[in-house]
């Protein structure tokens, strides 16, 4: 409760609230803790028993063979050229719809907006199996294809996001633009577009971290090994008959550093966007 | 402000400018998803020629021995302990981070941080956490003299660890309720302690029914997530053992890309539409009798 009334609670009451609070705490970070050790720990350390909790020894030996036999170099340049495209495309034409929903009077707007509303929900596996048979005809399949050029025609939850930030800057702008003989692109490219720098950090950061972590798509499109990207590549790493979890761990550490960075950095403009979504909604 | 009228001229620059999305909606969802309904009264695989098989994948869904169904009923208990258990931890951990602790901020940060980690990572670090012989889990239990738990090798336990690793990802609806918390005024609980309510008689009284339309939308986006959880399943115990975790995703997912069966996936695929829209109407439904809502009305679209 955010009430000043329970700051004010008998000591007892504080102690156990910071003892709590600590528990969540390890409970929360230990697994990420843990991949973070056992990468660092050499091969020997995987199965030792009792288990290490605090690293004795350091060795990248996990790392070389996470790069030497499994690749994981040519999986991180794949996501990361599938990240380029998927971050323009993404922002650009979320940021242009969001204006137009924003913006312009024309019939079936709400209906319309209702739309990009109710398809933030549709579940993953009602779109991917139509999707599927569709880029399987267009000869997509084995390309990157499939997980790009959707991006291009916006994305339901940032269209939300854009909307919602553009509708707040003040209409006048907009007005004496037009009046100085400025056209609607005028208006997008050279008022607002300049103005939108807080939800385009909050659509990248998101879009940077669902692409990173981005699993089942890649699995449905992607089977060649020289076409995995990053967690896919972890994925394949799983074998019933033989795991390297040496090599596991290393990759797991490494996919997992880049979105927690990202995230400790720009936290404020991911939660921002989770709460717009949240209490907008 | 705003004219009341609009010109024929900003009408069509509407238009255009929500084009690349209304172009997109119907090429990659509306289209395929209408082929796709179509395909579901078909036996098509991709290879044989499409032939009308009427409402013969549905009814193969419900055939007993099938996976569909064991499936579905896995599925059905999965939801049923998954969604309440989310909702409880995650405003649970909200409310204890709105009490004026030092570290509050941190501690958001690290609950919500499972949320930016991938499927394949996440259910690696759980698999092997999970290990019956050297994994910390039992090593910890070894403590207590409890003998190792066979967390994802025994049919009879293994789905409920991988409920289990659901809790760790409740992030997303921890900072929802967060901010609802936060918004609720303070005047409210200033006004009950002066009347002597007890701390939980304010939980239930004041703070239940003022989030309440964050509880209505973190059920709706977590029973939705539930209903098709796939990735702990591929990643941690490849739906066994013995079938234990083959949920209907999962079958699902096996018949549409495995087995190239597209008109039977695609009827399973649309029967567990049907399943989340008529819970998630009935939830929308029953919220006007438990859902606040300032301006009367129960609406929160």
């Amino acid at each position: 409760m955010s009430g000043g009334i329970n700051g004010t609670g008998q000591p007892s009451r504080r102690l156990l609230l910071y003892v709590l609070m600590t528990v969540v705490c390890i409970v929360f970070i230990f697994p990420v803790y843990w991949v973070f050790i056992k990468s660092i720990n050499g091969p020997i350390a995987i199965f030792q028993y009792p288990p290490d909790v605090f690293p004795a020894r350091l060795s990248l030996a996990n790392f070389q063979s996470a790069f030497g036999t499994f690749h994981l170099h040519r999986n991180f340049l794949n996501t990361l050229k599938i990240m380029v495209f998927a971050l323009l495309g993404a922002s650009l034409s979320s940021s242009v719809v969001g204006y137009g929903f924003a913006r312009m009077r024309f019939r079936g707007r709400s209906a319309l907006f209702l739309v990009v509303i109710a398809s933030i929900f549709v579940p993953w596996d009602v779109k991917v199996i139509p999707q599927f048979m569709e880029f399987s005809a267009l000869g997509w399949i084995n390309t990157y294809l499939p997980l790009i050029v959707p991006l291009w025609f916006g994305f339901p939850f940032y269209i939300f996001i854009f909307r919602q930030f553009i509708t707040q800057i003040p209409y006048e702008l907009d007005e004496s633009a037009i009046l100085d003989g400025c056209t609607r692109v005028g208006v997008f490219s050279r008022i607002i577009l300049p103005n939108l720098k807080p939800p385009f950090i909050t659509v990248l950061v998101y879009e940077f971290v669902r692409v990173w972590n981005d699993f089942l798509d890649p699995l449905i499109y992607l089977n060649k090994s020289a076409r995995y990207t990053l967690s896919l590549g972890i994925y394949h790493m799983v074998s019933p008959w033989f795991m390297d979890w040496g090599a596991l761990m290393a990759a797991s550490a490494l996919s997992v550093l880049f979105p927690v960075l990202v995230f400790f950095l720009l936290q404020k403009y991911l939660f921002g966007g989770l709460i717009l979504s949240g209490l907008k909604a | 402000m705003r004219q009341i009228g609009a010109t024929a001229r900003e009408r069509l620059s509407g238009y255009l400018f929500i084009s690349p999305w209304l172009i997109g909606f119907v090429v990659f969802y509306a289209g395929p998803m209408l082929f796709s309904f179509a395909v579901s009264f078909t036996n098509w695989d991709f290879f044989k020629n499409m032939t009308f098989v009427g409402l013969r994948n549905y009814f193969r869904i419900f055939s007993p021995g099938e996976d569909a169904l064991a499936g579905l009923r896995k599925t059905l208990l999965f939801v049923v302990l998954e969604v309440p258990l989310q909702m409880v931890c995650s405003l649970a951990i909200a409310q204890l981070l709105t009490e004026k602790l030092r570290g509050a901020n941190v501690a958001r940060s690290l609950v919500y941080l499972p949320a930016v980690i991938s499927g394949p990572a996440g259910g690696l670090i759980w698999r092997y956490m999970f290990n019956t012989q050297t994994g910390i889990f039992n090593y910890v239990l070894s403590f207590f003299n409890v003998k190792p738990i066979p967390w994802i090798e025994d049919p009879r336990i293994a789905l409920f660890s991988i409920i289990g690793t659901g809790l760790w990802a409740v992030g997303q609806p921890m900072i929802l309720f967060l901010a609802a918390l936060q918004g609720v005024p303070t005047v409210f609980y200033e006004a009950a302690e002066v009347d002597g309510a007890s701390r939980w008689r304010r939980f239930f009284s004041i703070t239940l029914p003022m989030i309440s339309p964050t509880i209505l939308l973190n059920v709706v986006i977590i029973m939705i997530n539930q209903f098709q959880v796939l990735a702990p399943l591929l990643v941690i115990t490849s739906g066994g053992p013995a079938k234990a975790t083959y949920l209907y995703s999962f079958v699902e997912y096996n018949n549409a890309f495995k087995f190239l069966k597209m008109g039977y996936a695609s009827a399973l695929s649309w029967f567990m539409f049907l399943i989340m829209l008529v819970v998630t109407l009935l939830l929308f439904r029953s919220s006007r009798r438990w859902v606040y809502s300032e301006s009367g009305r129960g609406d929160i679209l």
